[in-house]
């Protein structure tokens, strides 16, 4: 899916989104981290902001149970009661603490005396401009039936009061019940409650410096989940726990009071707040007298920072993002943008416009390496193209003038066979297969007169243009030489001399020459440095000629030849073949040599002169495995019969 | 009655109109009602209409008292401080066997809400269960109950509170008795769930007793019972505003209570307006017209009967006060 698209293409995808990936993945993971962290942190601030709070708490509160204790102590120890001292007790109790603002000796009925069936004194502070006052007072029997007296005569154990208003100083208090005991004969009866009254004027500001944040607030709740203060002063004693639950249809702020009137301490995520969206709600106990504290602290405020970290670190990785977007899309840009131009070019230079210059492109190393390979590269094709170009024309300049040549030698030489038809006597086969297409070899024949066959065969040294030149130049002058009575020696020895004269090449040509007398089947021969021709006779053997040496020609002038005679029977063919024959090499070097062509001959006596022939070459052509380093030529002359 | 957190005397702050701007051309006249107890939704009728000028509208100036802890119910009635008074009719009855006569003007009333209640945890599934248990019960209430138990051979304990029932929440005592409009929920609200709480309902025990309703003294009544009749019509139709708009009644409400320096808050008197409207209507819901119905007053009268003696009760036609005859419906 991935093939043959642009190089951007896999920058983004194999180097942007990776990147962009990793990044987010930080980015998540760093807030995560950081928000924990912040969480755990908030939560031990408010724990020990919490404990704090409620050692403040119970240290004030304390000194009420301290006094009703050892007061009901005080009081537990009388068997009878004076009244007059009872409210001295009072005073010198209430007047040790400034916090408690009143207390009463209350008794069960007819435990004061058998004859009083109400008792209660009470003693409280009232503040003037010189201080605090001290004033006796007496509680109605309705005291019967306050929750500070009731509760703990039914429950015989002490008891801490809800908090309330006290109407008379419009106060905010918590009365502390202690239970006194009068001795019997069986051990001892509960025979009333020592009460203090606590003053809790000091609690709103206790309460309100609890800040874990800015927004963070404090509330404290009474047993029953009142609240006894709050931020909002019309909610402190008013409202509680429940009631607020119950208005803003809240079960888990509901599910939080209770927790927090049965004593329970936890941190909870709430959703709703009076004053904002989600906020975390810590609470505890103050044990001494089942009181609760809430700590609400806004949940944004409490990852406020890590928000705010969150936001910058969202703003870098969305700038980092698009600034690794921008470069990535520029680097494969910058790279992309030569390769396309080299691109472009190289479509150009392929066409054939090599005059191209190429841009400088300036980019990577590599790419400049790039162009400039590709500038060499060009400039070179260029040189080649117009060397290959030259070489070419001069190659198919020669190549035509050549082929000129060859066909113009070709004609020079007897190519229609049978030559003589008609001519019942003799017939001559010839083929010249020349190693490039003009060669050195050279055959010739013709009648002299009507009884004489003239026939020569030669090799030039050298091949080529140069060879078939001497080549031309030897077959025409032996044939103006030649004639009726001149005898083959007498031919070289002029030839030779003619040839040595302009010969400054230093070519030579081996000939074999003969005359062929019809009448009698006596050739009159000459050789000139050639391979001797062989005999076919007609009875199957295949020999050799005498040797008759004698010197090439063309070398030098004045060189005298010899001559010699043989005789053919009617029937008889004379072979005649150039060194190409014996001297063919096959690929591992070996000549063919004499012998082979002996056999070849033999093997293929019975065949025609020109097949013979063909076969010949075609030995030959195997035997050198098409390499043919020569040029060949064989001419068999077949005397068939005497002339008479 | 659920009483306020106080445990000194209840500081009363009667409720005055500036009336000398809005008052009619003829001199308004001034007339006072007392409350059966402190300032709280149950009386939501009485502050509506003053509150929303239903009492100027009949040319009255309607003072609306309040019983601090120490008065008896009715007391305002009887020495006079309050023209009219809202009163249970038990009270009523109570008021008759000392020798007041009083008349019944309106019937708030028509159903009776009165609960005694156990929590579940303590066991207590049927009405024997009550047997040898600690039940607390309110001052006014405890003679006609103590009697109710022992016919019903319950032996149990009474114990006497004017408070809220928060024996049960420290378990000193096992029962209490609620109204369903007030202490019931102040029990939810403490963090007790419905299914915390079993309820007993007092009629299906026997005990059926419709509660309140707005008493005069039968002589201050015939001095001028056409006041009468209109303050009544008055406080009817404050009613009716109060079931129409019941978060403003609870407003007004609140601010009363709030003025009064009395603990408040919005949960518990919106559920006391609505749970007292509740048990207005005679028939349907909707119906709240304050008719004192002939047969719920005999068969409370018959039922109290059973428990307390009633040799000076009036009948319906004694107690009734006619004011078909002085005003319009």
């Amino acid at each position: 899916m991935l093939k043959n698209k642009s190089i951007a293409v896999y920058f983004m995808v194999f180097i942007f989104i990776p990147t962009s990936l990793i990044l987010l993945a930080l980015l998540a993971f760093d807030s995560l981290i950081s928000s924990r962290f912040m969480f755990k942190a908030n939560k031990a601030e408010i724990q020990s902001a919490t404990l704090s709070k409620i050692n403040t708490i119970e240290t004030k509160i304390q000194p009420a149970k301290t006094l009703a204790i050892a007061l009901a102590e005080v009081m537990n120890g009388f068997t009878s009661y004076d009244e007059d001292y009872l409210d001295f007790l009072l005073e010198k109790f209430v007047s040790s603490n400034v916090d408690v603002v009143g207390m009463s000796i209350t008794f069960k009925p007819f435990e004061y005396n058998r004859n009083t069936g109400f008792k209660s004194l009470y003693c409280y502070q009232e503040a003037t401009d010189n201080g605090h006052v001290y004033i006796k007072d007496r509680i109605g029997p309705q005291y019967m039936f306050m929750d500070w007296y009731q509760i703990p005569i039914e429950s015989q154990t002490p008891h801490w009061s809800e908090p309330y208003i006290e109407t008379r100083s419009q106060t905010l208090i918590v009365t502390y019940s202690q239970l006194f005991y009068k001795k019997t004969k069986n051990g001892r009866q509960i025979a009333g409650v020592v009460t203090a009254d606590l003053s809790l004027d000091w609690l709103a500001n206790i309460m309100k410096d609890i800040k874990i944040t800015k927004s963070s607030y404090a509330v404290l709740l009474s047993p029953e989940g009142v609240f006894l203060t709050h931020p909002e002063p019309d909610m402190a004693m008013n409202e509680s726990l429940f009631s607020q639950a119950e208005l803003r249809g809240d079960p888990q702020l509901r599910s939080i009071a209770k927790k927090m009137t049965a004593g329970e301490t936890g941190l909870e995520t709430i959703k709703r707040d009076a004053y904002f969206q989600k906020a975390q709600m810590s609470y505890a106990p103050i044990a001494l007298n089942n009181w609760s504290i809430g700590i609400l602290t806004p949940q944004n405020e409490v990852f406020g920072d890590v928000v705010y970290m969150f936001v910058i670190a969202v703003v870098l990785t969305i700038v980092g993002v698009v600034l690794l977007f921008v470069t990535v899309f520029a680097v494969s840009h910058s790279l992309t943008k030569p390769i396309t131009v080299l691109a472009g070019i190289t479509k150009e230079i392929a066409k054939g416009n090599l005059d191209l210059k190429l841009p400088r492109l300036s980019s990577t190393r590599e790419i400049t390496l790039l162009t400039q390979s590709f500038q060499q590269m060009t400039t070179n094709l260029k040189a080649h193209i117009e060397q290959l170009t030259k070489t070419t024309a001069e190659n198919e300049r020669i190549e035509s003038e050549l082929y000129i040549a060859r066909n113009i030698q070709q004609d020079m030489l007897p190519s229609v066979f049978p030559p003589y038809p008609d001519n019942p006597y003799f017939d001559i086969f010839a083929a010249i297969k020349p190693a490039k297409e003009v060669g050195g070899d050279l055959y010739d024949f013709y009648l002299i007169d009507e009884n004489h066959l003239y026939f020569v065969i030669g090799d030039v040294s050298g091949k080529g243009v140069p060879a078939s030149l001497f080549m031309a130049v030897t077959k025409t002058l032996l044939k103006a030489k030649s004639g009726p009575d001149i005898s083959p020696e007498k031919i070289f020895q002029m030839v030779n001399d003619e040839l040595a004269a302009n010969n400054d090449n230093s070519m030579f040509v081996t000939l074999f020459l003969g005359v062929l007398n019809l009448e009698t089947g006596v050739i009159t021969y000459s050789n000139a440095g050639h391979n001797l021709p062989v005999i076919i006779t007609k009875k199957g053997t295949v020999k050799f000629i005498e040797p008759l040496d004698g010197l090439v020609l063309g070398i030098m002038p004045g060189v005298s030849y010899k001559r010699a005679m043989l005789k053919l029977n009617p029937g008889d063919r004379l072979f005649l073949y150039t060194d190409g024959v014996p001297e063919a090499q096959s690929p591992n070097q070996n000549f063919f040599g004499n012998n082979k062509m002996i056999s070849a001959i033999e093997k293929n006596i019975n065949l025609p002169s020109k097949e013979l022939t063909m076969a010949m070459l075609n030995d030959v052509d195997d035997f050198s495995k098409g390499e043919q380093a020569d040029d060949i030529t064989i001419m068999i002359i077949d005397f068939m019969k005497l002339k008479k | 009655m659920f009483k306020t957190l106080f445990n000194a005397r209840f500081f009363v702050l009667p409720i005055c109109l500036a009336a000398a701007a809005f008052a009619p051309l003829h001199a308004a006249q001034s007339f006072v009602a007392a409350t059966r107890w402190h300032p709280q939704a149950q009386f939501a009728g009485l502050y509506v209409a003053e509150a929303k000028g239903f009492y100027r509208d009949e040319g009255l100036t309607v003072n609306i008292i309040s019983p601090d802890i120490d008065t008896g119910e009715g007391a305002l009635l009887i020495n006079k401080t309050a023209d009219a008074a809202v009163l249970w009719l038990l009270d009523a009855l109570k008021l008759h066997e000392k020798g007041y006569a009083l008349v019944n003007l309106a019937q708030f009333n028509q159903k009776p809400t009165l609960y005694f209640t156990a929590r579940v945890s303590s066991g207590i599934e049927k009405f024997e269960d009550f047997n040898n248990k600690k039940i607390s019960l309110w001052q006014e209430i405890t003679p006609l109950l103590t009697e109710f138990f022992k016919q019903k051979n319950i032996n149990a304990t009474i114990l006497q509170k004017a408070h809220r029932p928060n024996f049960i929440l420290k378990s000193i005592a096992d029962i209490a008795i609620v109204t369903y409009y007030n202490e019931y929920h102040y029990l939810l609200n403490t963090g007790l769930d419905p299914e915390d709480l079993k309820l007993f309902y007092l009629p299906d025990h026997g005990l059926s007793v419709i509660e309140d309703g707005l008493y005069m003294e039968k002589d201050v009544f015939n001095k001028n019972p056409e006041q009468a009749c209109r303050f009544a019509r008055a406080t009817m139709k404050g009613w009716q505003y109060a079931l129409e708009n019941p978060d403003e009644a609870v407003d007004i409400v609140l601010n009363i209570m709030k003025l009064n320096f009395i603990p408040a808050n919005r949960a518990h008197q919106s559920w006391m307006l609505k749970a007292f409207m509740d048990n207005m209507g005679y028939d349907t819901k909707t119906t709240i017209n304050g008719t004192l119905h002939k047969n719920l007053f005999e068969e409370s009268v018959a039922n109290i009967k059973q428990y307390a003696p009633l040799s000076k009760a009036p009948s319906f036609n004694q107690i009734k006060a006619d004011c078909t005859k002085y005003v319009k419906e």
